[in-house]
C-alpha cells in the first residue's frame, strides 16, 4: 500500500525456492517458490488446511522445511544455530492465540526478549516497551497481567512484544481469528499503521477488507502449493486459476 | 404397581395426612429403617459409624474429665527437643521467632485469614500458652511464645498492606517473601548449629520432625526440577535415566528407603544417621514431585514455547523463563500434598531408625514408670502437634491456589 513505487526497486528480503514440508506421508507444502521485497505487505489466503500456517512458520523455523531453500535477509535457514538465532530476532511473529506469557505482566512480556536476548538494560527496555504500548494504544495496561485484558488488547500486546525485538519482518498467523467481532478493528488498525510505517509483513488472514485495502500482493495457497499471486485488484477481480475462482466464490 | 381394579377404588389421602395420623413411635421406627438400615450393607456402615462416634465421644470424655496432662508438662523438653543441649534453648526460640513472621507473611500475601482461621489460631495460641505456662516453667518461654505470635501477626498485617492486584508492589513483596521463605531453612539450621550450637546428632523430638520434613521437601524440590525436565528430554539416555530413577524410587515404600539410610548408605555417605535420613527423604520426595512437575510441563500449551522461541529465546532460557515458572505454578497443589504427606511420614522415622523424633520421644515419656498409665495423653498430644502443622500447610496452599489463579489462564 503506497509502497509499490518504492518496492519495485527494493531488495528481496524473503526468498523461498522449491520449499517442501512433509508430516510423515502427508505433504503440507509442495514446491513453494516466492519472494517478498523489503517494505512489502503480502497477504496469504487459502482454504483451511492448505498450508498457510505451515508456510509462514517455516519462515522463522518454527517448522523445519524438508527440501528447498529459505533465505531471510541474506541468511539461509539451515541447521546452523547461529543463523537461527539471528533470524529469530529479525523476524517477529504474532499468533492466532496471542500466546502471551500469562505469568508475566504486560510490561515484562514485552521486555523479556530485549533484556534476555539483546541484553538491553532494564530501564531502556522498559522505556521502549512503554513507547510500543503507546503505539498500540494501551499504555495504561502496562502493569496488568494478560488474563486481565480483552482479546483485542492481548493481541495488541503480542504485537508490541514482537516489535520490541525491532524486527525487519513481521509474520501474522490469523491475528484476528480468535477475536470477538468488535475487537477485530482495533487490531487491524494497529497492523495498518505498522504497514504504513514501512514494515515488511506477511499476513495470513481471512479479513478480505484488509487484503484489499492494505496488501501490496495477495498469495493464494491450495493443497500446499502457491497457486496464484498478484495485486489485490488482479486477484479479487481477475483471477486466472479455477481454484482461485472457486475459493473466491465461496468466501465473497 | 398393579392396575387399579374397577369397583375397588380407595380414597387416597395426601401423604402428610397419612403420616400425621400415625403414632410417633411408628414414624421414628420407619425413619430409622429408611435412613439408617435400608439394606444389610448400609446397616453395617451405620453400625461402624456408630461405633466410631462412640469411641470419639468416649475419648473426648476421657480427655476432658480424666486425663492427666502432667505427663506433658513434665516431659515438655523431652517431647519438643529431646537431646538438644538445654543451655542452648535460646537457639530454638530464635528459630521459632524467625519462622513465625514468615508464615504470617505467607498468609498475608496469599491467603486472608477468615473467621475460621482466626478461631483456629486462637485455639492454637491458647494451646501454646498453656504449654509454656503450665507446670514449673519460667516466664521466659511465655515471653518467647507471645513475641513469636506478635511477629506472626506483624508479618501478616504488613503483607496485608500490599495491594491484592498484580502490580509492581505486589511482585516485589512476593519475591521478597518467597526469597525469605527459601532462605528460612538454611537460616534456621545456621541458628541452631553455628558458633557452638547443637550438632546434628543432638536433634531430637518434635524439633527433629520440624527440620527433617522441610529439608526433605526443599531438597526434593531441587532434585525434582532437573529430573522432570530430564524425563521430558529428547535425549534417550537422559530421559531413560530419569525415568528409571523416578520409577525405582516410587516402586518401594518410604520404610524401605529408611532401611537403606540405615544400612546401605552408611558406606557411601559418612556422617550422622540424621544426615543420611535427610538425603533419603529428599531423594524419596524428589521422585514424586518430579512426576507432578512433569504433569505441569505437559499441561502447558505448545504455543508458549513457540512464542518464546519467536522472540529469540534459546532452549535453556525458554525453559527457565517461560516454561518452568508456569509448570511449577500448575503443580503447586500436588506438591503441597506431597509435602503434607512427607510431614506425616516423619512420624515413621523412630519406628525404623535409632533416631528419636516426636513419636520416639513420646514412647520414652511413657516408658517412665510414673507415666505408664498416660499413653493416651501423650499420643493425643503428639497427634495434635502433627495436625496443627498439617492444617496450616493445607490452609495456606488452598488459599494460595485461589490467589495464584490456578485454573484461570
Ligand atoms: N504438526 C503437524 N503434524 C501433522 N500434520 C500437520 C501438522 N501441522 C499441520 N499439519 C497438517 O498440514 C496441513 C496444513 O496445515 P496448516 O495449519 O498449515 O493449514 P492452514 O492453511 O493454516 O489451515 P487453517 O486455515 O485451518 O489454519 C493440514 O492438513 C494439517 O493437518
Ligand atoms: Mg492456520
Amino acid at each position: 500500500m503506497g509502497n509499490e513505487a518504492a518496492s519495485a526497486a527494493a531488495p528481496e528480503i524473503i526468498v523461498t525456492e522449491g520449499v517442501e514440508k512433509w508430516f510423515g506421508d502427508f505433504q503440507a507444502l509442495d514446491d513453494v517458490t516466492m519472494s517478498v521485497k523489503e517494505h512489502e505487505i503480502v497477504v496469504v489466503l487459502g482454504p483451511s488446511g492448505s498450508g498457510k500456517s505451515t508456510f509462514i512458520r517455516c519462515l522463522n523455523r518454527l517448522e523445519e522445511h524438508d527440501a528447498g531453500r529459505i533465505v531471510i535477509d541474506g541468511i539461509e535457514l539451515n541447521d546452523d544455530v547461529r543463523n537461527l538465532n539471528a533470524i529469530r530476532s529479525e523476524v517477529g511473529m504474532v499468533f492466532q492465540q496471542f500466546n502471551l506469557f500469562p505469568h508475566l505482566s504486560v510490561l515484562n512480556n514485552i521486555t523479556l526478549g530485549p533484556r534476555k536476548v539483546r541484553r538491553q538494560p532494564k530501564r531502556e527496555a522498559e522505556e521502549q516497551a512503554m513507547q510500543l504500548l503507546e503505539r498500540v494504544g494501551i499504555p495504561e495496561q502496562a502493569e496488568k497481567f494478560p488474563a486481565q485484558l480483552s482479546g483485542g488488547q492481548q493481541q495488541r500486546v503480542a504485537i508490541a512484544r514482537s516489535l520490541a525485538m525491532q524486527p525487519k519482518i513481521m509474520l501474522f498467523d490469523e491475528p484476528t481469528s480468535a477475536l470477538d467481532p468488535e475487537m477485530i478493528k482495533e487490531v487491524l488498525d494497529v497492523m495498518q499503521e505498522l504497514a504504513e510505517s514501512g514494515m515488511t509483513m506477511v499476513v495470513v488472514t481471512h479479513e478480505m477488507g484488509f487484503a484489499r485495502g492494505v496488501a501490496d500482493r495477495v498469495m493464494f495457497f491450495d493443497e500446499g502449493a502457491l497457486v496464484e499471486q498478484g495485486t489485490p485488484n488482479h486477484f479479487f477481480d481477475n483471477p486466472r486459476e479455477e481454484r482461485t475462482k472457486l475459493f473466491l466464490s465461496q468466501i465473497l | 404397581m398393579t392396575e387399579p381394579v374397577a369397583g375397588a377404588r380407595k380414597v387416597v389421602l395426601p401423604p402428610h395426612r397419612v403420616r400425621a395420623q400415625r403414632p410417633l413411635g411408628t414414624r421414628a421406627r420407619e425413619w430409622t429403617r429408611e435412613n439408617l438400615f435400608p439394606s444389610p450393607a448400609q446397616a453395617v456402615v451405620t453400625l461402624l459409624a456408630l461405633a466410631f462416634a462412640t469411641a470419639i465421644v468416649a475419648l473426648a470424655v476421657y480427655l476432658v474429665l480424666a486425663a492427666e496432662w502432667r505427663v506433658i508438662t513434665v516431659n515438655r523438653w523431652l517431647l519438643f527437643a529431646g537431646g538438644f543441649p538445654q543451655d542452648q534453648e535460646w537457639r530454638l526460640w530464635v528459630s521459632v521467632a524467625l519462622v513465625f513472621p514468615l508464615i504470617g507473611a505467607a498468609f498475608g500475601l496469599w491467603a486472608s485469614l477468615g473467621r475460621r482461621d482466626l478461631l483456629f489460631m486462637a485455639l492454637a495460641a491458647g494451646f501454646l500458652f498453656f504449654l509454656a505456662r503450665h507446670g514449673d516453667a519460667g516466664w521466659a518461654s511465655t515471653v518467647w511464645v507471645a513475641g513469636s505470635l506478635a511477629l506472626f501477626f506483624a508479618g501478616y498485617l504488613v503483607c496485608r498492606l500490599v495491594p491484592r492486584e498484580p502490580g509492581r508492589a505486589r511482585s516485589i513483596a512476593t519475591w521478597t517473601a518467597g526469597g525469605a521463605l527459601a532462605l528460612a531453612l538454611p537460616a534456621v539450621l545456621a541458628v541452631l548449629m553455628a558458633a557452638g550450637g547443637a550438632r546434628t546428632n543432638e536433634f531430637s523430638g518434635f524439633m527433629m520432625n520440624l527440620i527433617l520434613a522441610p529439608v526433605g521437601i526443599a531438597g526434593g524440590l531441587l532434585l525434582a526440577i532437573p529430573l522432570a525436565v530430564g524425563r521430558a528430554s529428547s535425549l534417550r539416555a537422559v530421559s531413560w535415566t530419569c525415568t528409571a530413577y523416578i520409577e525405582l524410587i516410587r516402586g518401594a515404600p518410604l520404610i524401605g528407603w529408611l532401611f537403606v539410610a540405615l544400612f546401605i548408605l552408611e558406606d557411601v555417605i559418612a556422617g550422622d544417621l540424621i544426615v543420611r535420613t535427610m538425603v533419603v527423604l529428599a531423594v524419596f520426595t524428589s521422585a514424586y514431585i518430579a512426576e507432578y512437575i512433569r504433569g505441569g510441563l505437559q499441561a502447558l500449551p505448545h504455543g508458549q514455547t513457540e512464542a518464546a522461541q519467536a522472540v529469540g529465546l534459546g532452549r535453556t532460557r525458554t525453559l527457565q523463563l517461560v516454561v518452568l515458572p508456569q509448570a511449577l505454578r500448575i503443580s503447586i497443589p500436588p506438591i503441597v500434598g506431597q509435602a503434607i504427606s512427607l510431614w506425616k511420614d516423619t512420624a515413621l522415622i523412630s519406628a525404623i531408625l535409632p533416631l528419636r523424633e516426636l513419636v520416639g520421644n513420646s514412647k520414652a515419656a511413657i516408658a517412665q514408670p510414673e507415666f505408664i498409665e498416660n499413653r493416651i495423653e501423650v499420643y493425643v498430644f503428639a497427634a495434635v502437634l502433627f495436625w496443627i502443622v498439617a492444617f496450616v500447610m493445607s490452609r495456606v496452599s488452598q488459599r494460595m491456589e485461589r490467589s495464584l489463579g490456578i485454573g484461570e489462564r
